[in-house]
């Protein structure tokens, strides 16, 4: 045996070289944080704490007992890291961008930054540590008895010790004293804890020389021939073909779920993670730290089962080996490798335990009740007080656990596999986030819930064996007796092992649940963005996902929320930019921000209802999401944006045709109108010049005709002024500059004054022209003369192209709603239904000509009144003859 | 040291292999055809099966980690250079 007081003095020197490298680290770290303490190595060896005691001492007997069955527990491990590049790297990938602080926190933020799934998440975890940390209190315990038991190792490990609680209890008081000294010193961004984590390196490296230095004696003291290892080995090595079932897959499925859902290990290998580097060595170094752990478990197995009395208990073969054969320095090394790998893993997982109470147990709840009024001190210390009062709590409900169980005497794999169990059910919703889009927290929680509920029925709360909740009759019957609801034989599947079947179940019931449920619920417009971030993390995302959340918020609250929780220092950092500015309202990139430090303390989901607090409102641009949402969506916008474009261009295309085409029109137009001046010019030019020339040439012309000629060159040069006049009025109104005054006058009087000047042209004619007139009081704002000239155009025009025997022309005029209206009516031949409209373009005339006019005088008559804001159209008529309306609107 | 023969592709392609294979030969039923009660040197079949396959697993995941750090530090040299090609002068 060994002395008690040896052991405690050697225990204390080591726990004092613990704290010496934990503060080392935590010093180191903080003048360069990618230092050494960063290096794949550490990280490599800090994730080793997935072996615990049960591994130290557990798996020996494991062989002892079973074969080669305790080689699953780290087969699966071995597995899912060699096989990094499918799952581990996105998930550790995720966990860094996302500043994810722990497993709750993740499958909280994948869902929507979810509270009361992170809250539910949490319980699991800590229900299921329960039985793990108490696993770890009951080894440290036995191990302690053992090798200070007065009568010897031998005697000890052959009898049935009841176990020290009062052991148990200063351990864990020890325990939960290095854990908050070292663990939860501040509340720190990303939640790395360097000084743990070179504690918890060298722990590992001393387990694992402890575990091969008894390994190598064992072998060496055996003249070293693989024969005589392994001579007189149990037939389930011999014959191991039984191991290879339905026991042994489910072994290496939870081994492998737990080595991620584990909360500790998710601290480890996704919280602690810094780099790509660290899980990229880790790929294979871990893996090969396993297989050296393993490597002499069947050797110390099979020398135990030889030289040590029978009925001695396997799972301490590791310290009684060394101590029967009067090892003593040997037994201590070895006392020490199961020291350090059951109080690294308490440490660890109260570390990582007591993150995820604080985020999403106390903060939830505090932040609804005592937080809102709370100083910016308070805050920061309410929750470290949270997080060392949270490492007491799950210590010792690990302790309770053990002191509830610890009369039933399972082996140390046992307790072990009920927490895998649970911490399993994490699997589909982890997965089933970082892979499947619809995936909705609907689906997480009832899995979930159903999962866990199995799993308490069917494993963790027969465990107790009859002691908690659950009478040994209900383990053996079935609550009343309802013999399909046994426990350990649901719907009568009883050829399983409870584990094997409880496994089964619970993981099985929780995918199915997870699945159905997530298709028919819908996930909320938030749940779609991280669902997105979460699964394209590998796409590289810039501002993109920025603009799919706005919101507002005023910047002095948003600062006030910072300091409270980061601390006033990292608040000044965070809003040096702003304040220089002057902003009162903050960007959108600046909330995301504090969001995502927040989240780096608290957790995404307590972050987001303390920014929530404080902003005003927010949007999700659902069609910045579903742009966001999926590559096929994006190439198909995009497609849909190229077609979008080209029909712009061909619409563009068109128009430029049209266009073309007008101007094409335009352009013979003016041709047209240009050969028709000239045309029009030409006649009575051509009548100057010859005149002229008579005039010139022949000397002896009479007066009389002399007279007569230059009356005619006289006339022909009015006429042309007349025609230059007419064109430049066309051209003038055509181009939109109307060169008259606006000013408000009587219509009738206008037309009364038009049809005195035509009187002369009538009476000449032998028409007779009659004015008819309404009660008036018709007032029309524009330029009275080119009025006047509009009806002076028609009347002339009525009397030059009347042919009828006894011609009339009546103008008559009246005011109905507003609208006055002239009409010019004659009795002549009329204008035929097709010239109707004709008649109005520059130069046309009528059919007959009697009297020689330019042909601009109708079209300058429409310019006019179209200036007015009026209408001018020859209109039907029932008797034979022309009759000429305009409209006009008045004011 | 580049190592001319790293095709990336080829690389994530192995590492994407690497589970299932090693799930495959560790799991029934392929792991049964070696619960033979056979012993090789002394050592039981099953026992020199077991630990064999995962120091081949450990070895292929060095291997693979190797290939994977300079196909993607190739991947980091390439990007830089195509950077400092087209330099941002404002």
């Amino acid at each position: 045996m060994l002395h008690v007081n040896l052991v405690v003095i050697v225990c204390l020197a080591y726990v004092l070289i613990l704290f010496g490298v934990a503060f080392a680290g935590d010093r180191r770290a903080r003048r360069d944080p990618s230092g050494w303490l960063s290096s794949p190595l550490i990280y490599t060896l800090s994730i080793s704490i997935y072996c615990t005691s049960w591994t130290f001492f557990g798996a020996v007997g494991s062989a002892a007992t079973s074969g080669m069955e305790f080689v699953t527990i780290y087969l699966g491990p071995t597995i899912v890291f060699a096989g990094w590049w499918v799952f581990l790297r996105k998930l550790v990938t995720v966990g860094r961008v996302h500043n994810i602080t722990s497993i709750a926190d993740l499958i909280s933020a994948r869902f929507g930054k979810n509270p009361a799934l992170g809250a539910m998440v949490t319980l699991i975890a800590l229900v299921a540590a329960a039985p793990y940390i108490a696993l770890q209190l009951k080894a440290l315990t036995a191990s302690f008895q053992v090798v200070t038991f007065p009568a010897g190792a031998v005697v000890a490990a052959g009898t049935e010790i009841e176990p020290d609680y009062a052991i148990a209890f200063w351990l864990a008081v020890g325990l939960c004293v290095f854990s908050i000294m070292f663990g939860v010193r501040n509340i720190d961004v990303n939640e790395r804890h360097h000084g743990v984590i070179a504690a918890i390196a060298l722990e590992a490296v001393v387990k694992l020389v402890a575990l091969l230095a008894v390994g190598i004696w064992v072998v060496a003291s055996l003249s070293g021939v693989p024969a005589d290892v392994f001579a007189n080995a149990p037939v389930s090595l011999l014959n191991p073909e039984p191991t290879f079932g339905a026991r042994w897959v489910t072994l290496c499925f939870l081994a492998g779920a737990a080595v991620i859902c584990l909360p500790r290990q998710f601290q480890v290998t996704v919280v602690e993670n810094s780099s790509e580097r660290q899980i990229r060595t880790a790929s294979w170094l871990f893996p090969l730290y396993l297989f050296l752990i393993c490597l002499f478990v069947v050797p110390i197995a099979i020398a135990g089962l030889n030289r040590l009395p029978a009925g001695s208990d396997p799972d301490l073969y590791v310290l009684t080996l060394p101590l029967a054969a009067d090892q003593n320095a040997l037994a201590l090394l070895a006392f020490l490798g199961g020291f350090s790998s059951a109080t690294s893993m308490v440490i660890v997982a109260s570390i990582a335990l007591s993150t995820m109470i604080s985020n999403h147990l106390v903060m939830p709840l505090a932040l609804r009740s005592i937080l809102p009024a709370a100083s910016a001190q308070n805050v920061r210390g309410f929750i470290l007080k949270a997080r060392r009062a949270s490492i007491v709590f799950i210590v010792f409900l690990g302790f309770l656990y053990f002191r509830l169980s610890g009369s039933t005497s399972n082996a140390l794999a046992a307790i072990g596999l009920i927490s895998f169990c649970g911490v399993g059910q994490f699997l589909p919703s982890i997965v089933g986030g970082l892979y499947w889009r619809s995936a909705t927290h609907g689906g997480a929680i009832v899995g979930l819930a159903a999962g866990f509920a199995i799993w308490a029925y069917t494993l963790f709360l027969p465990s107790f064996g009859g002691f908690l909740l659950m009478p040994a009759s209900v383990i053996e019957n079935g609550p009343f007796g309802v013999a399909w609801l046994k426990p350990y034989a649901l719907f009568g599947l009883d050829q399983f092992d409870p584990l094997v079947h409880a496994t089964f179940w619970s993981v099985g019931i929780n995918t199915v649940l997870f699945v159905v449920v997530s298709m028919l619920s819908e996930p909320t417009p938030l749940a779609r963005l991280q669902s997105t971030l979460f699964i394209d993390v590998f796409r590289r995302q810039t501002e993109s996902e920025l603009r799919v959340i706005r919101r507002t918020a005023r910047l002095a609250d948003l600062r006030r929320i910072a300091e409270r929780v980061l601390g006033p220092v990292e608040a000044v950092q965070l809003f040096d930019g702003e304040a220089r500015g002057r902003a009162v309202i903050a960007s959108d990139e600046l909330i995301s921000l504090v969001e995502q430090r927040l989240a780096a303390n608290v957790g995404a989901a307590s972050a987001r209802s303390l920014v929530s607090r404080v902003v005003t409102s927010e949007t999700i641009g659902v069609e910045e999401l579903k742009r966001l949402a999926d590559e096929t969506e994006q190439i198909r916008a995009y497609s849909a944006e190229l077609e979008r474009k080209s029909r712009q261009v061909e619409a563009t295309a068109a128009e430029l045709a049209q266009a073309n085409q007008r101007l094409r029109e335009v352009d013979t137009q003016k041709d047209e109108f240009l050969s028709q001046v000239s045309h029009e010019v030409r006649t009575p030019m051509a009548s100057i010049r010859s005149f002229s020339d008579i005039l010139l040439t022949n000397r002896d012309i009479g007066e009389e005709e002399k007279l007569r000629f230059l009356g005619i060159i006289q006339n022909e040069s009015l006429r042309l002024t007349r025609l230059l006049d007419g064109i430049l009025d066309v051209s003038q109104m055509e181009s939109g500059k109307p060169a008259w005054e606006a000013a408000p006058f009587d219509p009738d009087a206008a037309i009364d004054q038009a049809i005195e000047s035509c009187e002369a042209l009538a009476r000449a004619a032998g028409v007779a022209l009659t004015r008819t007139r309404s009660i008036g009081g018709a007032v029309v704002v524009g330029d009275r003369d080119r009025f006047a000239q509009v009806f002076i155009n028609l009347v002339s025009n009525a009397v030059k192209y009347n042919t009828s025997p006894k011609p009339t022309v009546t103008v008559s005029s009246s005011l109905r709603k507003g609208v006055y209206e002239a009409r010019v009516v004659d009795n002549g031949p009329g204008v035929p239904e097709s010239e109707r409209e004709r008649i109005f373009s520059k130069f046309a005339r009528g059919p007959t000509l009697r009297q020689g006019g330019a042909g601009l005088g109708l079209a300058i008559s429409r310019q006019i009144i179209e200036q007015f804001g009026g209408q001018i159209s020859c209109a039907d008529t029932a008797k034979p003859g022309a009759a000429f309306v305009v409209r006009i609107p008045c004011t | 040291m580049r190592r001319g023969t790293a095709d990336p592709q080829g690389m994530r392609d192995a590492a994407s292999l690497l589970p299932v294979a090693a799930a495959i030969l560790l799991l029934p039923p392929f792991i049964v055809v070696f619960a033979a009660p056979v012993l090789i040197a002394g050592i039981p079949l099953i026992v020199v099966y077991v630990f064999g396959v995962w120091a081949a697993i450990v070895l292929c995941a060095w291997l693979l980690a190797r290939n994977l750090a300079t196909v993607e530090i190739d991947a980091g040299m390439e990007e830089k250079a195509e950077a400092r090609s087209s330099p941002d002068r404002r």
